[in-house]
C-alpha cells in the first residue's frame, strides 16, 4: 500500500511530496536505515536536520492500520502534537520528526493515477494500486454491497453507537487490564459538568 | 484437493481446507457433476421410456399376429429385450439421480464465499464442510416423539449442519459460520373410507438456523465490552429471519439466526440474511476500534 508524505525540507525550504511504498523509514543517514524489513523493500527518506536521529522512525501498514514505529531515538516523535513511541496513524495526522512537520496521506493526489476504489467487505479499505487495469479487487458497485445493511459502518446521530462514536476521544482501552475507561481530564471535565447541573438544580428548586 | 468422485458418490460430502482459488475450482467441480447428472438423468429416463413404449407397442403387434408363429415369436422375443433394456436404464438413471445434488447448496456455498473472501488474504486457508445429503436421513435423526393429535403416529426430527466454513479475517478475527437445516417427518396407519389400512408419512421443512461466532483480537477489539448490553439493537436482519441468541465474550460474537421454513431453501434470501449477519458483527466491532484508539 502506498501512502504520501508531504514536508517543507529544512535546507532547501522546499515542499517535497513523494509518494511512496511502505514500509517506510525516515532518518538522516540513507545507509543506517534498513534496505528491507519483514522481507519487503524499504523506502528510504534521509532529511538533514540535527535532530533526527541516523534512523529514526519507520511507518509500516500492519493489520489494515497504518502504524509508526520510533527506533529508540531520544527525540520520539510527535503525532499530532502527542508525544509517543509507538502509535497508529489517520489519513491527514501531522507528525512531528525532528525540526520537521510530515503530513501523512493515504490516498495521494488523483495525478499519480491511484486505484482510489473501495475493496473489503466488513471494513472498508481502499485498493490503493497504481494500475486500474485489471483491478483484481476493486469494486465499482461497492455502494450497492450494503443494501442489506443501510446506514452500515454510520455512527452519527441517530444510528446505533452514536453516543459512543462522538465521545470515543474520551474512552481508553487499556489492553493490559482489559477496562476501558474515561481518559482522567475528561472524567474530570464531566464530573464538573455534573456538578454545574447538580447546583444549577438546587438553585431553580 | 480434487473431488474424488467415487467417494464424493459414496457420502456426497465436500471437505476441504484450501485457498479461495481452490475452493471456487472445487465448486466449479461440482456444479460440472451436477449438471451432468442433470442431464445423464434425462438421457437415461427418456430411454427407459422409449423402450418401454416401443415393447409395449411390439407386444400388442405381438398379439395381433399371434396366428404367423414365427413372426410372433420374434416380436415376443425383441419386446423382451426392449423391456429388460428399459430396467437397464432406469437402473443407470438411479445412479445419476444420487448425483443431481442440489444447486442451492453449492450456490450459496459459491457467493458467501467470495464474499468472505473480499476481507481474507488471499492465502488464508478456507476450512469447508459442504454437504449435499438430505436432511431427512436415518444418520440426522434427533429424537421420535408421539404425534399429539393422531394416535399411533409418530414424529421424526431431524437435524443436518450441512455447511461449515471457517477461516480469519486481514484483522485476525476469525470466523466460523454454520447452517442446520431441520425437518420433520410425521407418519402412521390411517384407515381408509374403505376401512382398509394404509401407511402415511408426511415430510415439512423446519427452517434454517445459522450460527455465526466472530473469535476477535482483543487488543484491537476489546472496548466491544462498554456496550456489551446495547449490541442488540445493531443486530439488523432481513424479514425473512429472526434473531434467537446473541452472546458477546471477552473474546467472540455469537449471533444465532434462525429462518422460516419457506426461505429455508431460498438461496437469496439465506445469503442476505449471512451478509446481515456479517456486517451486523461488524458494525459493532468497527466501532469498538475506534473507541480503543
Ligand atoms: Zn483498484
Amino acid at each position: 500500500m502506498q501512502i504520501q508524505l508531504s514536508w517543507i525540507d529544512p535546507n532547501t525550504g522546499n515542499r517535497r511530496e513523494p509518494i511512496l511504498e511502505t514500509p517506510v523509514a525516515i532518518g538522516r543517514q540513507f545507509s543506517a536505515m534498513p534496505p528491507q524489513n519483514n522481507g519487503q523493500r524499504v523506502s528510504r527518506i534521509a532529511i538533514e536536520d540535527d535532530l533526527i536521529a541516523d534512523y529514526h522512525a519507520l511507518i509500516d501498514w500492519q493489520n489494515q492500520e497504518l502504524i509508526i514505529i520510533s527506533q529508540n531515538t531520544p527525540n520520539g516523535i510527535q503525532v499530532n502534537g502527542v508525544q509517543l513511541n509507538n502509535g497508529s496513524l489517520d489519513n491527514g495526522d501531522r507528525l512531528q520528526i525532528g525540526s520537521c512537520e510530515i503530513v501523512v496521506n493515504f490516498t495521494p493526489t488523483v495525478s499519480s493515477g491511484e486505484c482510489d476504489r473501495m475493496v473489503g467487505f466488513l471494513f472498508k479499505r481502499r485498493c490503493g494500486r497504481t494500475d486500474r487495469i485489471d483491478c483484481p479487487h476493486c469494486n465499482p458497485t461497492y455502494q450497492e454491497d450494503y443494501a442489506y445493511y443501510s446506514g452500515y459502518g454510520d455512527y452519527h446521530s441517530g444510528c446505533w453507537g452514536s453516543d459512543y462514536y462522538y465521545n470515543r476521544d474520551r474512552y481508553y482501552y487499556n489492553p493490559e487490564t482489559g477496562n476501558v475507561d474515561f481518559t482522567e481530564a475528561d472524567a474530570m471535565s464531566l464530573e464538573n459538568e455534573y456538578d454545574g447541573d447538580f447546583e444549577q438544580n438546587m438553585g431553580a428548586s | 484437493m480434487p473431488i474424488e468422485l467415487s467417494q464424493f458418490r459414496k457420502n456426497l460430502l465436500y471437505a476441504v481446507q484450501a485457498p479461495l482459488v481452490n475452493v471456487m475450482h472445487d465448486l466449479q467441480t461440482l456444479s460440472e457433476i451436477d449438471s451432468l447428472a442433470e442431464r445423464q438423468q434425462k438421457k437415461y429416463g427418456k430411454q427407459a421410456l422409449f423402450s418401454f413404449i416401443g415393447g409395449i407397442v411390439l407386444f400388442i403387434f405381438a398379439i395381433v399376429v399371434s396366428d404367423k408363429g414365427g413372426i410372433a415369436i420374434a416380436l415376443f422375443f425383441t419386446t423382451l429385450a426392449l423391456l429388460i433394456f428399459s430396467i437397464y436404464a432406469l437402473v443407470r438413471r438411479s445412479k445419476f439421480k444420487h448425483l443431481n445434488i442440489g444447486n442451492y447448496r453449492y450456490n450459496l456455498t459459491k457467493q458467501v464465499v467470495q464474499m468472505l473472501a473480499r476481507d481474507m488474504d488471499t492465502a488464508s486457508i478456507f476450512d469447508i464442510n459442504l454437504s449435499f445429503q438430505a436432511i431427512e436421513k436415518k444418520e440426522h435423526l434427533i429424537s421420535t416423539n408421539s404425534h399429539p393429535h393422531k394416535s399411533g403416529w409418530k414424529i421424526d426430527s431431524f437435524l443436518h449442519e450441512w455447511l461449515i466454513i471457517k477461516s480469519q479475517f486481514l484483522d485476525k478475527t476469525r470466523f466460523e459460520l454454520r447452517l442446520t437445516g431441520m425437518a420433520k417427518k410425521q407418519y402412521g396407519w390411517k384407515r381408509g373410507s374403505s376401512g382398509k389400512s394404509k401407511y402415511k408419512s408426511k415430510s415439512k421443512s423446519g427452517g434454517l438456523d445459522i450460527d455465526l461466532s466472530l473469535t476477535y483480537p482483543q487488543r484491537r477489539y476489546g472496548a466491544v465490552k462498554i456496550f456489551k448490553n446495547e449490541i442488540n439493537d445493531a443486530i439488523k436482519l432481513p424479514q425473512t429471519s429472526i434473531l434467537r441468541g446473541l452472546r458477546v465474550t471477552e473474546k467472540a460474537i455469537q449471533i444465532s439466526v434462525r429462518l422460516a421454513p419457506q426461505f429455508a431453501e431460498d438461496e437469496y434470501a439465506v445469503y442476505q440474511t449471512i451478509t446481515s449477519m456479517f456486517l451486523s458483527g461488524y458494525q459493532v466491532l468497527n466501532l469498538a476500534k475506534l473507541i480503543a484508539k
